[in-house]
Order: structure tokens, then sequence, then C-alpha cells
């Protein structure tokens, strides 16, 4: 196997990880011995995964813990009253075509808001070549959101779609 | 022998990916405690690549909080189809992103002079290594710029790799690219990388 300058963009990381099987291996070295620019390369990649240790990391600090504990307890404490309180205070057959009701208000307001939110502006980074992300929001979406209305009587299936729409929603493009 | 520890790892890896889901499983059937074995394990590692995504501690901390919570929220429709950490590193680089997109960091924070968890009481002028620190210290401060000024999906990757230990299918997954693109990814950056720090390098 014969290996060209051009490979060395696919290779040269798996190369210096140890992950290349031994005939690209074998290929990548030989072309090593005879391309000194290719070499010089492949020396800064090691250069640079050398420099990139004296980087440490950090250690949570003591309040972390804590107040993501009392995040946490917060909401199960919440969920379960307003689990609670709507089981209690509505009778069981109504709250399936209720929430039918509340959940289609609260898609046909996030699909108005959608379709007429600006869009976000660029990232503007102290450093010239920061990337702009964009946010896409598809319309197959909408659509099956729809369809499923009729499936969605549950105030827990509400909750998690909400939290999927919220991630979904903000799905970025990178690049 | 080689052979052997290679296959001894990825079998240990399975392990762990597996007990990970089962974590998460028993949290979605309602055990609590399951949660606080997930965070012990996994908050260290969220919290330092979101602090190499936005380079401000404090801002990492807040984000982490975020991705748990949001874990946490979602733990209903949870299903075990990918490896749980691909999971949680995908959440955590949509807040990241989020985060540096919606421009809150460039009204409340200077990413490299905020309150980043930098030890300042190094720089105390008793000390004897005052000196060598101070260098050691700017030499990081250019290495977290260089890292700093990566477009995001290859600073991503870049820290993935580096300081995760994440392979390739992983980086791929928790980026939702292919393989060679994250390869690609990471040509890239080490290539700008080996350019900015060259002057750094072998001295
Ligand atoms: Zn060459």
């Amino acid at each position: 196997m014969m290996m060209k300058c051009n490979d060395l963009e696919t290779n040269a990381i798996a190369y210096m990880d140890g992950k290349l099987p031994p005939a690209q291996r074998n290929a990548m070295e030989l072309h090593l011995a005879v391309c000194p620019a290719c070499r010089e390369r492949i020396e800064g990649f090691t250069q640079v995964l050398g420099l990139l240790d004296e980087w440490e990391g950090v250690q949570p600090s003591s309040f972390f813990q804590t107040r993501l504990t009392a995040r946490l307890e917060e909401e199960a404490v919440t969920q379960g009253w307003w689990k609670n309180a709507w089981r209690a205070w509505i009778p069981r057959p109504v709250t399936g075509s209720l929430f039918a009701i509340v959940f289609a208000v609260v898609v046909t307001v996030g699909v108005v808001l959608l379709r007429y939110s600006p869009t976000p502006s660029p990232v503007e980074m102290s450093q010239p070549a920061a990337p702009a992300v964009a946010v896409v929001a598809s319309a197959g979406d909408e659509t099956a959101l729809y369809q499923d209305l009729p499936l969605l009587e549950d105030w827990e299936v509400l909750r998690n779609f909400e939290v999927l729409q919220e991630l979904s929603n903000t799905t970025p493009v990178m690049q | 022998m080689l052979e052997k520890s290679g296959f001894n790892r990825l079998d240990m890896e399975a392990v762990v990916a597996r007990s990970d889901a089962e974590l998460m499983l028993r949290v979605k059937g309602g055990d609590e405690r399951s949660f606080a074995d997930l965070l012990s394990k996994h908050r260290n590692p969220v919290i330092n690549y979101l602090y190499r995504m936005v380079q401000n501690a404090a801002i990492a901390e807040e984000l982490a909080q975020d991705v748990f919570l949001r874990v946490y929220r979602a733990r209903h429709s949870y299903e075990p189809t990918a490896k749980f950490t691909t999971w949680l590193y995908r959440i955590a680089t949509h807040v990241a992103l989020n985060f540096l997109r919606d421009g809150r960091h460039a009204r409340n924070t200077a990413p490299l002079d905020g309150p980043d968890g930098e030890p300042i009481r190094e720089l105390r002028v008793t000390d004897p290594n005052v000196e060598d620190r101070l260098v050691a210290r700017t030499r990081t401060v250019e290495i977290r710029r260089a890292i700093l000024t990566l477009p995001e999906k290859q600073r991503a990757a870049v820290i993935l790799h580096k300081y995760h230990d994440l392979d390739y299918r992983e980086i791929a997954a928790t980026l939702q690219c292919s393989e060679s693109a994250v390869k690609s990814l990471l040509f890239r950056a080490y290539e700008t990388l080996r350019g900015r720090l060259a002057h750094l390098a072998g001295g």
C-alpha cells in the first residue's frame, strides 16, 4: 500500500493515537521516512499534544453538589406537588381532554413563536475566528406533533415532551 | 500480549457503559440514589469539558448544573440506545454551544481573565519559584487562547479527544457527524494549534 501526502489528513491522528491497522501504519512509516514535510507535521502534532497536557482541569467548588442537590430536590417536590394537585382537583376522565387542549394551545403558540422569532445573531467572540451558529427548527417535527396530539393525554408525557422540545429546538449547527 | 490487554480494556468499557445505562434506567424507575451515583462519577468530567469549552470555571459549573438537571428531567424518556456518556456529552455540547451563542459570556466575562479557577495564590512574590510559575502560567494562557480561537466544533473535538479519551466513534456520536469528519476536524484543529503554538514547543 502506498501513502501520499494527501492521505495524511485521514490517517495522522489515528497514527499518533496508535490506532492505525498494521498495514496502514507501515505505509505511513514508509511515507514519513521519505517525506520531510509530513514528518514535520507529525512531529508538530506530537508536540501540540504534549503542550495540551500543561492545561490542567478544575475541581468542582464545594457549593456545586449542595446547589445541584437543592435544585434537584426542589424540582422533585414541585413536580410531585403539581401532579398531585392536578390529580386531586380534576376528575380523572377530564384530565386527558383538558391536557389535549392545553397542549394544542402550547403547540400553536410555540409554532407561531418559532415562525416569527428573528434569527439569532452570530456569536461575537473576542477572537476573529469564532464561527456563527444557527438554530434549526424542523417543519417536519411540527406536523408530527399535531399528528401525535390525541396520544398525549398524560402530564408525564407532556412534561417529557417539553424537555425534548427544548433540546431539539436548539439543535445548533456547528461550523 | 498487546491484543489481550486491548481486549480487556474494551471488555471493561463495555461493563462500565452498561452500568451507566443500568443506573439511568433505575433513575427512570424512580431510584434517586442511582442518579447520585451517576453524578459523582460524571460530575468532574462534565464540568471540565464545559470549562475547557467556555474557559471559565464558575460558568462551567453553572452550565454543568443545567446539564444534570436536563438529564434528570429527561429520565422518563431515556432509552439505552446510545452509550450513556455519548448522550451526556451531547447534552453538554448543546448547553455549551447555546451559552456561547447567546452572548451572555461576552457581557459578563472575559474568559481568560475572569474568576476562572486559576490558583492566584501561586503568584505570591515570596514564592521562590514565582518566575517559573509565571512562565508556566503564561504558557498555559497561550495554550488556552489557542484552543479558544478554534471553531467550536473543532474545539469540542480536540477537548473530547485530548482530555476525555473518547474514540472517533464516540466523538462522532457526540458531535453528530461521521467518523471521517471527526478525523478531519481533529487534523485541521491540530494543524492550527501547531502553527499557533510552535514557539512554545521544543523550548
Ligand atoms: Zn508527505
